[in-house]
């Protein structure tokens, strides 16, 4: 069974419509890169899998459970979906090691010194144990973005979902953050990452999905997807931009 | 007014409720939130020494009615007020510190039971209060600087300016018997007589008995032309309490017969027939005495105004929170709730409101002592301005962070908590900081409702002494310590809260 499902969704702005109809499945361990041209739609559609934008039709099903049905725990299942965002997300108002330590306070219930304990396993993991008591404001974004990372898996979450995790960051940072993505892929963990770095996709992802005018035009293995004889002309076009 | 009250009661429950979340309840309890009670009960109580009889007076007004350097009030009305209530058999008196203008109002509002401050009979307030039988025969004269010559009758202030007190008898009558007279309305009896002095005014018209007492207190004036009339002062009483007015009528007839009231009359106003004019006494600019004298009075005042700056406060910061949630609000009635609030109070004025709550509730049966009408007003007026700010600062802080809280499975209750309102209240600090600045300046306001604060005390010890100048430099010193502390306190917050910036 699909661990997280599209059925039809659509999102409209008024009369501007982002999505229209996007049917999507991801199994469990899969990672999923999605790529696209600016404004097609790709971060509105990573934005629905957790409602942070609502859907305007269609359906969400994670772990057999519709996001959309009336009564539904958003709260509970939104705490088993990790969520990185481009800007890092932060709360600045807490050290690193807190940044890490809040969530798994407030929402698994866990006592001080266990979600210390678990942070700072978590933070070595990301190479950071050493800025751990620092504030946010002192930190580079890649130092920023691995400690939002070990925020999302101190969750255990089983789907994290990236949000251009990359595209605010300093060029020579890209790699450590990369690196730790790639270390999650490895370890099992499933992903969907909306990107645009294409190494990352080639390399790590198990599938490619092409988001252009509010629906997919692709749904690839990366080989196939970057290979030469994939002529769609408006994925062509795309990576004739980009690569 | 029964049938109206219960109509009303909700807000009367809200009152309460708020009364006593300001820890004031006790206070509250005693400032009965239901209309006047049938009489007989009253007397009962009072003399029982259930209930105090509260006396409203204006103690500017030497020798009617002032205080001494301590602030204990003295006066020919507080020692006959309290040999007649002894006499009716009433255990326990209380006076009550008003501007003269508030005490009819106050006891239709049955804030006060006896309203004893040199009140002329005049037929309008015997509309609406009733009045003990003729206490001292009074009447209006006309003072004016002792180097003045050129005024010497009514006739003379044809286009004069003449200082009178707001809400006396003396402004209507010149209004009828001498309009051409521009009229100088002042706050309290002291500001009259120095008005002159200060050639803010060519003369005075008021109680004869009150000029002739700062004349041979101060010097500097002197009485022109006939008494201008021949008028009498009465006590005054609210018209439900017809068996008080009767006992304290009984009593007075009493002290008259026994020679009680003459000895008080010569203690007050010694020898009426002497001559009423002297030079201005020596002084220096600044009298520290007028200060030190009355140290304790100060410091009590004070203590009052910390106390109505605090608890204030505390109701300003609940009101605004619930004023900047309600308007953040995903629910169109209850924004709507947070919009009215603020766009009716903070585009009213502030005395508008606090008259409103101590004088105009009462007629809807909402009866607030004046600390806790006080404190609301300030509260509800400052909380206006403070659900603006919480508002802003919420707003400000980066929509990212409610994602990234959400998204981790936190509710939105939790979010706000630990993430969005500590990055919110920093920002809240600087423009907390001012408002509450304001708020310690705006508390001076609440002594026109009676509440004997730190600016109050200073009127009353110039009422006494005359000395304007030392009392309000010192007065404003004190406020401008207050209002330094808290704009410190507010940076040294921010300073240390600000690590993560």
């Amino acid at each position: 069974m699909a661990l997280l499902e599209t059925k039809e969704i659509t999102k409209s702005y008024g009369d501007h419509h982002v999505l229209k109809g996007i049917d999507f499945t991801i199994e469990p361990g899969e990672v999923v890169a999605v790529i696209g041209p600016s404004g097609g739609g790709k971060s509105t559609f990573l934005r629905c899998l957790n409602l942070l934008e609502t859907p305007t039709s269609g359906h969400v099903v994670f772990d057999g459970e519709d996001l959309l049905a009336p009564k539904v725990d958003l709260d509970r299942l939104r705490s088993r979906m990790g969520m990185v965002f481009q800007q890092f997300n932060l709360f600045p108002n807490m050290t690193a090691l807190k940044n890490v330590m809040l969530p798994q306070m407030d929402v698994l219930k866990l006592s001080k010194k266990d979600a210390e304990a678990r942070a700072m396993e978590l933070l070595e993991k990301v190479n950071m144990t050493h800025r751990a008591h620092v504030y946010p404001n002192r930190l580079s974004g890649g130092q920023k973005q691995r400690i939002a990372i070990a925020r999302a898996v101190a969750m255990n979450p089983k789907v994290m979902l990236f949000d251009e995790p990359t595209s605010a960051l300093d060029p020579e940072v890209v790699h450590d953050v990369l690196d730790v993505m790639a270390g999650l892929a490895a370890d099992g963990m499933t992903m969907v990452v909306v990107t645009h770095e294409m190494g990352f996709a080639r390399k790590v992802a198990d599938r490619v999905v092409f988001i252009d005018g509010g629906t997919i035009a692709a749904d690839l293995p990366p080989e196939e997807f970057f290979s030469e004889s994939n002529t769609n002309p408006r994925i062509r076009s795309f990576l004739e931009k980009v690569l | 007014m029964k049938n109206r009250f219960s109509r009303f009661g909700w807000a009367a429950t809200t009152a309460a409720l708020l009364a006593a979340l300001l820890g004031l309840a006790a206070p509250a309890a005693q400032a009965e939130t239901t209309p006047a009670t049938p009489s007989a009960g009253k007397m009962a109580d009072l003399r029982s020494g259930k209930t105090t009889l509260k006396v409203g007076t204006d103690a500017s007004f030497p020798p009617f009615e002032f205080t001494d350097a301590n602030g204990t009030k003295i006066g020919f009305d507080i020692d006959v007020v309290r040999d007649l209530a002894a006499k009716a058999g009433i255990k326990n008196v209380e006076f009550v510190q008003m501007p003269f203008g508030n005490i009819v109002p106050a006891l239709q509002a049955n804030q006060i039971d006896v309203g004893a401050s040199a009140i002329y009979i005049s037929p309008e307030r015997a509309k609406v209060v009733d009045f003990s039988e003729i206490y001292y025969p009074g009447g209006l004269g006309m003072f004016v600087s002792t180097s003045n010559d050129t005024v010497k009758s009514l006739a003379d202030l044809a286009g004069k300016k003449v200082a009178v007190q707001v809400g006396t008898k003396s402004v209507e009558w010149l209004r009828q018997n001498q309009p051409q007279a521009e009229l100088v309305q002042v706050q309290t009896n002291d500001q009259m007589f120095s008005s002159v002095k200060l050639g803010q005014a060519d003369a005075v018209v008021t109680g004869q008995p009150g000029g002739r007492y700062f004349i041979h207190e101060q010097g500097g004036l002197k009485q022109v032309g006939d008494r201008l009339t021949n008028e009498n002062y009465g006590f005054a009483f609210q018209k439900t309490d017809s068996d008080i007015r009767e006992a304290f009528n009984t009593a007075l007839k009493g002290m008259q017969d026994s020679g009680d009231f003459t000895k008080a009359s010569t203690k007050w106003f010694g020898d009426e027939t002497s001559t009423a004019t002297g030079p201005a006494k020596e002084r220096s600019i600044f009298n520290v005495a007028s200060i030190t004298n009355s140290w304790g009075p100060l410091m009590q005042g004070l203590g009052t105004t910390l106390q109505i700056i605090a608890l204030s406060l505390a109701l300003s910061l609940l009101f605004g929170m619930l004023g900047g949630f309600a308007k953040l609000s995903h629910l169109r009635p209850i924004r709507w709730i947070g919009k009215v609030y603020v766009s009716v109070v903070r585009g009213t004025p502030f005395i508008v409101q606090l008259f409103f709550i101590y004088f105009g509730l009462p007629q809807l049966g909402i009866q607030l002592s004046p600390m806790v009408a006080g404190i609301l007003a300030l509260g509800l007026y400052s909380g206006s301005y403070v659900t603006e700010i919480v508002r802003g600062a919420i707003q400000s802080v980066d929509k990212g962070q409610m994602e990234a809280a959400r998204s981790c499975g936190m509710s939105s209750a939790s979010a706000l908590r630990h993430v969005i309102i500590p990055q919110a209240f920093l920002r809240m600090l600087p423009p907390l900081g001012n408002e509450f600045v304001s708020l310690t300046k705006n508390s001076a306001l609440v002594s026109f409702v009676t509440i004997s604060e730190l600016f109050l005390v200073g009127q009353t010890i110039i009422s006494r002494t005359f000395d304007a100048l030392t009392v309000y430099v010192f007065i404003g010193l004190v406020y401008y310590v207050l209002t330094n502390i808290i704009g410190l306190a507010a940076n040294a917050i921010e300073k240390k809260m600000a690590v993560y910036i």
